[in-house]
């Protein structure tokens, strides 16, 4: 569950990372400084959200998880940024919330 | 192949590819997934199926001495029993012999189910159930007994061999695979709805079809790719097969397909002690399944195998005890590089391992998957129909109305089928000998008279009725599951925590609200006049009104 959180928020970085997405999601355009960093950001925290998936006993299952969450996060972000472009923002609001509130938990 | 001959890039070449391998088995690819997505759940039809076992009660400690006193009364000269034990999603026990065959042919088994708490025999319907669709799935299985079911494992592995191809070249020939990579836009005119929507369930998805892909293609390898084996192994490859199955050379041998009896009865055994020891070596785990052979010479080998799900690898550790003494003999395992690698692609597909959580996503990807390839199709046929619709070109030649209709027949017609077979298990009478395959029959005559419906009419109205047909029938299911057994009904199960069965009638709810909102977003060009919003409902997009305008 908290994998499924920080990979939710990692793609939400990468899909502002695109400049098609950054108009209808911020009603702006980022400088090219901003998407390079939106791209990092997002990568790191894709790569973060291995770890709470990994800290199970078996890691057969902990990575066929992973890439469940992976994609389900990515059709989560994609519904989104088609349908209620403005509500990002308070997406990522709510993510990170529920992402330090996971972690501090488990 | 480019219209004026001059050579094409790669990329094209790779569009080319993926087009076609697409196209000519896509509708069969499109079955496959469909019914692999349901063969997830395939325990919860099976019980949704099979009403009678939802009787069974919570099994206990009593439960093994249960079953070895019906398989006594049952088989008690066989030579070789099996008791399954109940998990979270099968709840009966399953009791199992081999029988030798009359006239010394090849032995059969024999299985009943038994209620866990009482240890009475349950008596089920008869029918295939979940397993239909399995067992289609892999090996386009017609009947409950089939003869052609190695041709049929041929042609699905043709087809998941296009479909990697079709995978592969598909990644290849998206260019902005990245910049693309969250875009959909509904409601757009002509194809870019129909490739966005393709675009996105194919690409957010792809670890799971590239790995569900390869990991089926390589499930049947033996039956594919028998050379390599015959070189390395000798000519039946029977070390080979040894190996894949953990059986270490040289160590205890089963007796395989003796027809001759042991004599006597089965002498009396130390089971409840023999679990105890396994439970003790896997305290983390479950058991399964216990195995019980006899040897001519009066040997009784008890195999106790480790559940399934409880790693991604397959075959799951087994213990092997003596059966009178209930003394250990010793652990098996599979430890060859190769059998490992096989046993954990074939445990990625099957995914036995998979929490509810789980399942249900690998059952959405599938369902997503199925959504790529019919989007695909419809691409096919929107395309040409754009492009015809432009160029005033004549009416669509044979080889596009033969897409056109496969794909109705297939996009709408199979959920229609699927909803057939369910209803059939409730409507056909119980005592029918033959109910099994009249099931069956139900499924695949429905769905060949909507390949006939279809080669009669393709337009937007045919789209409609086919959607409208299938969302009525999907309806029906839990409304004919509450008449004919109340114990089931959603009421039923919900409130005594049957959930799984629950979901069933659950999930028809759910299909007939999708396939509506499908009917009631296939547009003609004279309803089509306005602009989707951002705020429409979610749906597929619409049909282009160029489709519908070139409608036969």
């Amino acid at each position: 569950m908290t994998a499924a959180v920080w990979s939710l928020l990692g793609w939400v970085f990468f899909s502002l990372s695109l400049s098609r997405h950054q108009l209808d999601a911020l009603g702006r355009a980022l400088t090219p400084r901003q998407e390079r960093l939106c791209r990092s950001v997002g990568a790191g925290l894709l790569a973060l959200s291995l770890w709470p998936a990994i800290r199970r006993a078996d890691i057969g299952v902990a990575l066929v998880e992973w890439m469940a969450t992976l994609s389900v996060a990515a059709l989560l972000v994609t519904a989104v940024l088609t349908w209620r472009p403005r509500g990002l923002p308070h997406l990522v609001a709510g993510a990170v919330v529920l992402a330090l509130v996971l972690t501090a938990a488990a | 192949m480019r219209p004026d001959g001059r050579a094409e890039g790669w990329r094209q070449a790779m569009a080319w590819l993926h087009t076609w391998s697409g196209l000519v088995l896509g509708w069969l690819l499109l079955a496959i997934f469909v019914t692999g997505s349901l063969a997830f759940f395939r325990h919860e039809i099976n019980a949704w199926m099979r009403p009678e076992l939802v009787q069974a009660g919570p099994s206990s400690a009593a439960t093994l001495a249960l079953a070895e006193r019906r398989l006594r009364e049952l088989a008690p000269d066989a030579p070789q029993w099996s008791i399954r034990l109940p998990d979270g999603r099968e709840p009966g026990v399953q009791l199992a012999w081999r029988e030798p065959a009359p006239g010394g042919g090849r032995p059969r088994f024999e299985t009943r189910a038994m209620d866990p708490a009482t240890g009475r025999l349950l008596d089920p319907r008869h029918t295939m159930g979940g397993d239909f669709f399995y067992r289609f799935h892999f090996e386009l299985r017609s009947a409950e007994k089939s003869r052609w079911i190695v041709e049929g494992r041929w042609v699905v592995g043709l087809a998941t061999l296009a479909m990697f191809v079709a995978l592969l070249s598909g990644i290849v020939t998206h260019r902005r695979i990245f910049s693309d990579f969250f875009t959909f836009r509904p409601g757009k005119a002509g194809a870019r709805s129909w490739l966005d929507a393709h675009n996105v369930t194919g690409v957010l998805v792809l670890p799971f079809y590239l790995l569900i892909t390869f990991s089926g293609l390589m499930m049947f390898h033996t039956l594919y790719l028998p050379a390599g084996i015959a070189a390395a192994y000798g000519a039946g490859g029977k070390g080979y097969f040894e190996e894949l199955s953990g059986q270490k050379p040289g160590s205890v041998q089963r007796q395989r397909g003796t027809t001759a009896r042991p004599p006597g009865p089965m002498p009396a055994l130390a089971l409840p002690a023999i679990l105890g020891q396994a439970r003790a070596h896997w305290p983390a785990g479950r058991v399964e399944r216990l195995t019980i052979e006899r040897e001519q010479d009066g040997k009784v080998w008890v195999d106790v195998a480790a559940h399934e799900g409880d790693r991604v690898q397959y075959r799951a550790p087994s213990l092997r005890f003596e059966g009178v003494s209930g003394q250990f003999v010793q652990a098996r395992d599979v430890d060859a590089p190769m059998a490992r690698t096989y046993g954990v692609l074939y445990g990625l597909h099957m995914a036995r391992f998979a929490g509810p959580g789980l399942r249900w996503a690998l059952f959405g990807f599938g369902m997503l998957g199925s959504a790529m390839i019919a989007t695909g199709l419809m691409l096919w046929v929107v395309k040409r129909r754009a492009e015809a619709g432009r160029r005033g070109a004549p009416p669509p030649g044979a080889g596009q109305r033969v897409v056109e209709a496969f794909n109705l027949a297939a996009i709408a017609g199979l959920p229609l089928a699927v909803a057939a077979y369910l209803l059939a298990n409730r409507l056909l009478p119980v005592a029918w000998p033959d109910r099994a395959d009249w099931e069956i029959r139900a499924f695949f005559l429905t769905w060949l008279a909507c390949l006939f419906a279809a080669s009669l009419r393709r337009d937007a109205w045919a789209w409609r009725l086919g959607f409208g047909v299938a969302a009525l029938l999907w309806t029906a299911i839990p409304v004919v599951n509450a008449a004919s057994t109340p114990s089931l009904s959603l009421w039923a199960t919900a409130s005594s925590g049957h959930w799984g069965i629950a979901a069933v009638d659950l999930s028809a709810i759910a299909a007939a609200a999708v396939f509506a909102a499908c009917a009631w977003r296939v547009r003609t060009p004279a309803r089509a006049s306005y602009q989707a919003s951002p705020a429409a409902p979610l749906g597929k997009p619409r049909v282009a009104a160029v489709a519908a305008r070139g409608g036969a």
